[in-house]
């Protein structure tokens, strides 16, 4: 398959993980017109020892590591600083506010700090086994379950009261 | 041993259900195109430039060729040979390269310089004008001069104003802070403690010879401070420092190399006993997480995983470690972890392991690995080597 075929395969996926990381479709599509340059630069470096998928995600990630550090980002902080309680956090009965309560989630996300974000995303929403993580990163797989759990507990913390055992 | 697992919570977890029901804005097909046309034009990019460099290449090497040939007929004599004195130079292609054709996109979706190209503008005209313009002092000096009037001042407010410039501010600080008077020096110490970096932690170690002002630096070094350092710090400090800089390891509850420095902390001899007291005697110590290193890290992250939620003496714990020997055939780590408590159930279920063969084997393996672990800990730490 041709570079021009894999990119045009994964380029959705790729927008969809920079959504996710940055929490915007602006930023994202930002986000991977960088990631696109580089991949144009340096295509010639893959040698196919992963997953093109695998290589584009890594890429990616480096962009959206540089855009944060650009930005100065205080995502995480605004994490911490932001009240949850307003007026979506009550329970969502209704079809809207629960479209709102998901769209809340999604922010509480994308506020992680970067390193767990970074992870949860590509474990739960893309799908990548902890090993592939670990290959995307470059960090250990035990890293990656032990960033997991931090994210996790993280958002079990701030998710709550809207928490309810089954 | 179980397998790796990206799931660690319970099916019913509620939790997985709302993280699963997230929903981000979704990308309209404008921003797909754009991307699409983008790459289009990368992908001619390349290709114009491979076909201009295959022009050149081929130009040249039939200049070379003719070249040759011609020097041939000069060296040969006035009888060269028919073929090169035939020889009619090549047709170079005339004028510029065609013109690519347009895409065929509807105009507004052709793809035109978006926020990447503002962007990167825009950070080439502040990198102009960091080389360029000195940074505003007069944040600094405020936080400064009210410092020195008024040393209770909240230093934390007081730079909130720099950290946009800190890196700048820090390097200027770090360049005089020596030549201050004692006064100023505990000034920028505390300046630093709330804009500086582990750029700083050389100059604070340098201050600190003068054991009046360590009891000042040491504590801001030990807040700038990177897990790498503290790690060192943890091993060839004072007792005091040695004591803290494990404390602030197992403090950075967002970082897991911290644990998992703390863990190698514990594989070696020398700060075994410390980096294990520090642990079992945290308010709260990292439990869950030890689990997760017993259950998917290294070897050895598993047995001092073990061996520390052995030591946490917690009747749960050993509860959750006879459960996973008995479903697991007795993995070593688990073991160890059991040889360590001194909870009831572990000695009863470590009796009865005398009589079982296969348990008794683990406990001997157990002892065994955990001697050869403690021997390669001697080694440079994979954290340690970059």
């Amino acid at each position: 398959m041709t570079l021009d075929r894999l990119v045009t395969l994964h380029l959705q996926e790729a927008l969809q993980l920079a959504v996710r990381l940055s929490g915007r479709t602006d930023s994202a599509e930002e986000i991977v017109q960088e990631a696109l340059l580089r991949v144009s630069k340096s295509w010639k470096s893959f040698r196919g020892e992963a997953a093109f998928r695998t290589w584009l995600f890594r890429i990616v990630i480096n962009v959206f590591r540089d855009w944060l550090k650009k930005r100065e980002s205080i995502a995480s902080l605004d994490g911490l600083e932001n009240p949850l309680a307003d007026k979506r956090a009550e329970r969502p009965e209704s079809a809207l506010m629960r479209q709102e309560f998901q769209e809340f989630v999604a922010e509480r996300v994308s506020a992680l700090p970067p390193r767990q974000r970074e992870v949860l995303v590509l474990m739960m929403y893309e799908d990548l086994t902890a090993s592939e993580t670990a290959l995307v990163l470059g960090i250990s797989e035990a890293n990656v379950h032990s960033t997991l759990h931090i994210a996790r507990e993280r958002l079990r913390r701030e998710l709550a009261p809207y928490l309810v055992e089954k | 041993m179980a397998t790796s697992d990206s799931n660690p919570n319970p099916p019913q977890d509620p939790l997985e259900e709302i993280l699963k029901s997230a929903r981000w804005p979704e990308p309209t097909g404008m921003e797909r195109n754009r991307l699409e046309a983008q790459w289009e034009s990368l992908a001619l990019a390349r290709f114009q430039s491979r076909r201009q460099l295959m022009r050149w290449t081929l130009a040249a090497s039939i200049l070379l060729a003719f070249g040759l040939g011609v020097g041939g007929w000069v060296i040969l004599g006035p009888n060269p040979p028919k073929v090169a004195s035939n020889v009619t130079p090549p047709q170079l292609a005339d004028g510029p390269a065609p013109k690519p054709q347009e895409p065929q996109f509807a105009e507004s979706l052709v793809w035109t310089p978006t926020r990447y190209e503002a962007v990167a503008f825009q950070m080439a005209v502040k990198r102009h004008h960091r080389v360029h313009r000195s940074p505003q002092l007069e944040p600094l000096v405020n936080a400064f001069n009210t410092l020195l009037e008024e040393p209770e001042s909240n230093a934390a407010e007081l730079c909130l104003p720099l950290k946009d410039q800190k890196a700048i501010y820090e390097r200027l600080i770090l360049s005089r802070i020596g030549q201050w008077n004692r006064t100023a020096q505990l000034a920028g110490v505390k300046v630093l403690m709330e804009i500086g970096s582990p750029q700083a932690i050389p100059v604070l170690d340098s201050l600190s010879r003068d054991p009046e002002f360590a009891k000042h630096a040491w504590p801001v070094a030990l807040h700038l401070a990177p897990v790498k350092v503290l790690s060192e710090w943890a091993k060839t400090g004072t007792a005091g420092q040695r004591k803290q800089a494990m404390q602030k390891l197992l403090s950075l509850k967002e970082d897991p190399n911290g644990l998992n420095t703390m863990l190698h902390l514990v594989a070696i001899p020398d700060t075994r006993e410390l980096a294990v007291s520090i642990i079992t005697a945290a308010p709260n110590p990292p439990i869950e997480q030890l689990f997760v290193y017993l259950k998917h890290g290294t070897k050895e992250e598993r047995h001092t995983a073990g061996l520390v939620l052995g030591q946490l003496k917690n009747p749960k714990i050993t509860k959750e470690l006879l459960a996973i020997a008995r479903q697991q055939s007795f993995p070593p780590e688990v073991m160890l972890g059991l040889l360590n408590s001194s909870d009831r159930d572990a000695a009863k279920f470590l009796k009865q392991a005398k009589h079982n063969p296969s348990a008794r084997t683990a406990v001997q393996l157990a002892c065994l690995e955990w001697e050869l672990i403690s021997y390669t800990s001697l080694f440079p730490h994979p954290l340690e080597i970059h």
